[in-house]
């Protein structure tokens, strides 16, 4: 018997039994739907990240004192804390030809007020080519030069939201923030950035001269030259390895730290942030997967679980089919073919509802939507494979009835 | 040369803690286009024996040949084999499943021999006919009376055009002129396409009006006889 009329069959006995196939199903339906769902929130995570990494600049490498990331994974025992100046900053500058720009950075969290308006951002003192550090654009007016730098003139250039938290409709350009009681001028407003996630979203920076920051912003005396972190931005083309172990032997070097020590320091470029930011989404992925994993195992068992049900029910149909010709192999197909009829569907309706949980989610989240083919594939895959798996001990029982019996429901 | 040819056959069960022999010594041959019952009262052994002709059972012991061949010790796919392609059975509850329109029930047969199922359709429409229901063809067994079920069920035995018809009490859930016209039935059939029918009856009238009478008693042939 071929499977087509097998198939037409396996559908007729399930919408038999609509609820009965639903509830049994709905297992199956569930875990395809976590599958679906959790493959999108993780594409969709890894899709954020990596446009918050492009928002630090292409290529772009930051310095830290203290190593407490590495590679791919966070460090639990923080090193002893080094002080990074402006000092190393020309030092790494001086050896290194491939470095394009490089500007110190001075962060601090600071409130912003403009009349009775407050808002709360990182304000950043850095030299005049940060824009082109970590490829920031200017949308109103224009960013400060070297002359704002020396001069020590209070000027200030800020993210979107900032600006739009501060003046909303208002033109910014030229107009008085008050931070720490110290007057600065708005000159520039920067484009939007595309943030997804994570409390540092780019759009609530503001940018000063580094000369200015020092003395509003820390109330240091003006020769202090620690910064909180450098950014540089090599030629397009550089070996970004090579460059990285360049910076690190000079910072190395710089600090007498002895072979075999760990670094005071830390490198972030785009790749060890991706990697740590792709081993969260891992994670969370992982943890999506066992939810899906459990609920297909017990969806499984249902389905085995109904279709022993259903065997015992058809006694007397199986020895029908036994009388007529069926061979075991065929009684074994037919049931084969329904359990995994019942899953396929199973796994459609758990792809649908992964789709519509996966748009919901996304919106909820601010998560860009991925809808993609392979997990859908891969569901389906599953859900056969779970069809066949665990369809196969009800089968073989129906097979494996005598006839006679059968045909007497003597079992 | 026999048909069938049952040579001391023997079926013993072991319910309980006591082996229960339902047949005992049982010789029997059967040749083409006999027209022939089977009778006994209820328990004397008439349906196992049916089982183990229509190749559902095999005996304990004795040897069973059809066409010459021994089918006593085939495994269950051979015998599936041979009900499928020689044996048409009929039995007291029609047995037609009810999931299936009459002609999908008369097709099964022809499906599980593997013929494709537009060639299956057409054949079946042809059987239905010859059994008086071509009108019925897309009505499930439900909708039936109890004699179109079991013309149902004699167009699915013919459906593979087999060599033997067995037919267990095939009017026993019938009215006496219902049960006259399925029993004409038999009788054309064995005329007219020359299949050898066996019926299983404890239906001593019935009986009578085939050509050949095989009586049991407690699992013993005890008369043979023809009419």
């Amino acid at each position: 018997m071929n499977i087509k009329i097998l198939l037409r069959t396996s559908i007729r006995v399930l919408r038999k039994h609509k609820i009965r196939s639903l509830l049994t199903i709905l297992g199956i339906m569930i875990g395809i739907s976590a599958i679906i769902v959790t493959f999108s929130i993780g594409r969709g995570a890894e899709e954020a990240i990596s446009s918050t990494i492009l928002g630090m600049g292409e290529g772009t490498i930051y310095i830290m004192p203290a190593e407490f990331i590495k590679r791919g994974a966070l460090r639990s025992d923080v090193a002893q804390r080094v002080k990074i100046t402006t000092r190393e900053m020309k030092k790494i500058k001086q050896n290194s030809p491939e470095i394009q720009e490089i500007s110190p950075m001075q962060m601090t969290v600071q409130q912003l007020e403009y009349g009775k308006k407050i808002a709360q951002g990182t304000v950043v003192g850095c030299h005049s080519n940060m824009m082109k550090v970590n490829d920031n654009k200017v949308l109103m007016g224009h960013f400060f030069n070297d002359y704002h730098l020396h001069q020590k003139l209070n000027v200030i250039v800020l993210g979107s939201k900032i600006a739009k938290d501060l003046f909303n409709t208002e033109d910014p350009i030229g107009k008085i923030v008050q931070i720490n009681k110290q007057p600065c001028q708005v000159i520039g407003v920067l484009e939007n950035k595309p943030h997804f996630w994570g409390p540092r979203d780019p759009n609530e920076w503001a940018y000063m001269p580094f000369t200015v920051a020092k003395k509003i912003c820390r109330g240091t005396d003006e020769s202090e030259t620690e910064v909180t972190m450098i950014g540089i931005k090599p030629y397009k083309g550089v070996d970004s390895e090579v460059l990285l172990r360049k910076i690190k032997s000079i910072l190395r070097f710089y600090f007498k730290t002895k072979p075999g020590e760990e670094d005071q320091f830390t490198i972030f470029d785009q790749k060890s942030i991706e990697e740590v930011a792709r081993d969260a989404a891992g994670v969370i992925k992982l943890f999506g997967l066992i939810a899906a994993a459990v609920s297909l195992l017990v969806g499984s068992i249902g389905v085995m679980n109904i279709m022993l049900v259903s065997v015992k029910e058809r006694t007397r149909e199986i020895g029908i089919r036994m009388a007529i010709g069926a061979t075991k192999g065929s009684i074994r197909k037919q049931f084969l073919i329904e359990s995994t009829t019942l899953c396929i569907f199973g796994g459609l309706i758990g792809v649908m509802l992964g789709i519509l949980g996966q748009i919901g989610i996304s919106q909820a989240a601010t998560l860009p939507v991925v809808i993609e083919l392979t997990p859908m594939i891969i569901s389906l895959i599953v859900t056969i494979i779970i069809g066949v798996f665990f369809g196969y001990y009800p089968a073989y029982q129906a097979s494996q009835l005598n006839p006679v019996d059968a045909l007497l429901e003597r079992i | 040369m026999a048909l069938l040819k049952a040579i001391d056959i023997a079926k013993t069960y072991h319910t309980g803690t006591r082996p229960v022999q339902v047949l005992k010594d049982v010789d029997l041959a059967i040749e083409e286009k006999e027209f022939m019952a089977i009778t006994g009262k209820s328990g004397s052994g008439k349906t196992t024996l049916m089982n183990i002709l229509g190749c559902l059972d095999t005996p304990t012991s004795g040897t069973y040949l059809i066409n010459n061949t021994d089918v006593s010790h085939m495994d269950a796919d051979q015998l599936a084999h041979i009900r499928n392609k020689k044996i048409g059975f009929v039995f007291q509850r029609f047995n037609l499943l009810q999931d299936m329109t009459a002609i999908e029930n008369v097709c099964l047969p022809q499906l599980y021999a593997g013929v494709y199922e537009k060639e299956a359709l057409k054949i079946s429409k042809e059987y239905l006919e010859m059994v008086g229901l071509e009108h019925r063809t897309h009505h499930f067994p439900t909708e039936l009376s109890g004699g179109e079920q079991q013309r149902v069920a004699i167009a699915r035995a013919l459906s593979n055009n087999p060599s033997i018809i067995l037919a267990d009490e095939p009017t026993g859930n019938l009215d006496s002129a219902t049960g006259e016209k399925i029993l004409e039935l038999f009788k054309n059939l064995n005329k007219e396409k020359s299949v050898t029918v066996i019926i299983i009856t404890h239906d001593k009238g019935l009986a009578e009006q085939t050509n050949r009478m095989v009586r049991l008693i407690d699992g013993k042939i005890v008369e043979d006889t023809k009419i």
